[in-house]
């Protein structure tokens, strides 16, 4: 009887935790790219991250770009045709991990990183996509349909310079900056 | 726009003269509507000496050769090379505020001298050239309810990072037209900010390591920090808003030139902490008093309402 209950139990955690259902939480390499971007290495407030993890279908906008027709940063097309064609983003995988909600787990976070559960307080992140030393990571501020308020949509490009996860560039979705007027 | 080319067809002597005509379309949303030129349909008309005349009716390709064929004679194997036409980059959708418009306009056309300090850098030129001659980035200026802001987004139809300044139509009512000179400098340099933070490696690195802790205060975007950068542009502001001023508002007026430091009072305008009237820290190294920014708060405010402003009101 006792058996009975604990395996109930852990069916229902699986089920109700897509997280825990097959193991794909973020992987530790991927939590070190956040934490480096975000955390203490590179900054010295708190930043308020939004709890749940933006899905991988993010990335269908650059998914299959040309390079030499993309606005990407630096001016050097050659570096970023390069950086495409070794990028491993197999669609197929990421739309199957499309239909998990990842919740971002508080104890693999820098303490600089907090988590909000209000979708207005905090700063939403996918998962990075890491391909040998570059990563993409999405990138969103909140207030993305109140046009009377600034926000940020971009990828954000990072390279791995000797270990450390360091920005290297960024390609802009959605760039809005709101001007007040003197009251 | 029109090309000329002599055709050497069957030996006779033809001339053709081709007119562009631009066909697009009107999307509008959120109150305000753009304009978007797809392409341009060329009409040529042929002339020679026989007597006889042609009419070509064509879309430019993307070599830009026309397309269809010859209507009214025969001259299906002429040698025809039209002029390519060149995508605005600049594309003005202001509607209804024809004052506003000039502004605009004068704003593209002004001249700064080169014996000033700043001289050398014009940043509402530095703008305007890199907008006309990209292929990648197009500034659009647009009037609406929503309030005065620029905003760049990537168009994966067009690849191209389609960069809207908005003002608002209820300030453009009140507003001097210094006030607004000033406004659309100041959104200008948004839009270059934006321009240089996708396509400047070192740009943006150096804005990232500056400016990024904004980011983690209590409106977490970039614009307390390019609020923040702006102060080292103050001086650029300044100097455009005066050359402005010089040919196209007091000056043309016959009317004296205000002071140097009024121009510079203006510059400040928008470098506070989002929603508020409290002054940025660039703002504040760059006038430590408070009383002193309570001056300039004024200068700006009275310009932006049109109530004791010393521009001419723009309505």
């Amino acid at each position: 009887m006792q058996l009975i209950r604990i395996v109930t139990l852990l069916i229902l955690v699986i089920q109700l935790s897509p997280k825990l259902s097959l193991g794909q939480n973020l992987s530790s390499k991927e939590y070190q790219v956040i934490n480096d971007l975000f955390g203490r290495k590179s900054n010295k407030n708190i930043i308020w991250l939004y709890h749940l993890v933006e899905p991988n279908s993010v990335f269908n906008t650059i998914l299959g770009e040309n390079p030499e027709t993309t606005n990407f940063t630096s001016g050097d097309v050659e570096t970023f045709r390069t950086l495409l064609m070794d990028f491993d983003f197999n669609k197929g995988r990421l739309d199957s991990l499309d239909q998990y909600q990842f919740i971002f787990e508080k104890r693999k976070l820098d303490k600089l990183i907090k988590l909000k559960v209000s979708k207005e307080k905090g700063i939403y992140l996918s998962r990075p996509i890491i391909s040998k030393d570059l990563a993409f990571i999405y990138y969103k501020t909140p207030n993305e349909n109140n046009s009377n308020k600034s926000y940020n949509e971009m990828y954000i490009i990072a390279k791995n310079i000797s270990g450390s996860w360091e920005k290297y560039g960024q390609l802009i979705l959605t760039a809005r900056y709101v001007d007040q007027l003197v009251k | 726009m029109n090309g000329e080319k002599k055709i050497n067809h069957y030996n006779i002597d033809v001339r053709c003269a081709t007119v562009y005509f631009p066909v697009g379309y009107q999307t509008c949303s959120g109150g305000h509507c753009t304009t978007t030129i797809e392409r341009f349909v060329g009409e040529t008309s042929c002339s020679g000496s026989s007597g006889s005349n042609f009419i070509y009716n064509s879309g430019s390709g993307s070599d830009g050769r026309p397309s269809g064929t010859p209507d009214g004679g025969g001259c299906s194997t002429c040698e025809y090379d039209p002029p390519i036409i060149v995508r605005p980059g600049i594309i003005n959708n202001l509607k209804n505020q024809p004052c506003a418009s000039d502004v605009f306009k004068e704003i593209k056309k002004s001249k700064i001298n080169n014996d000033n300090e700043k001289g050398d850098f014009n940043i509402v030129d530095e703008v305007m050239k890199i907008f006309n001659e990209s292929t990648k980035y197009d500034y659009i200026i647009v009037n609406s309810d929503d309030g005065n802001s620029t905003t760049g987004k990537f168009n994966r139809d067009t690849k191209t990072t389609e960069i809207t300044v908005n003002l608002n139509n209820d300030y453009l009512s009140r507003a001097s037209q210094l006030s607004i000179a000033r406004t659309i400098i100041h959104e200008s340099l948004h839009a270059y900010f934006v321009y240089k933070l996708q396509s400047d490696q070192q740009f943006f690195i150096n804005f990232e390591l500056k400016y990024s802790e904004f980011r983690r205060k209590r409106n977490p975007n970039d614009n307390r920090g390019q609020h923040e950068l702006m102060g080292e542009y103050v001086d650029m502001m300044a100097y455009g808003l005066k050359s402005w001023d010089a040919e196209f508002g007091n000056g043309k007026l016959g009317k004296p030139l205000l002071d140097d430091d009024y121009y510079k009072s203006m510059a400040f305008g928008g470098l506070f902490k989002d929603g508020t009237n409290i002054p940025t820290d660039s703002f504040k190294a760059l006038v430590p008093s408070g009383s002193d920014r309570l001056k300039i708060i004024e200068i700006i405010q009275n310009e932006q309402e049109g109530i004791n402003s010393k521009g001419t009101k723009c309505n």
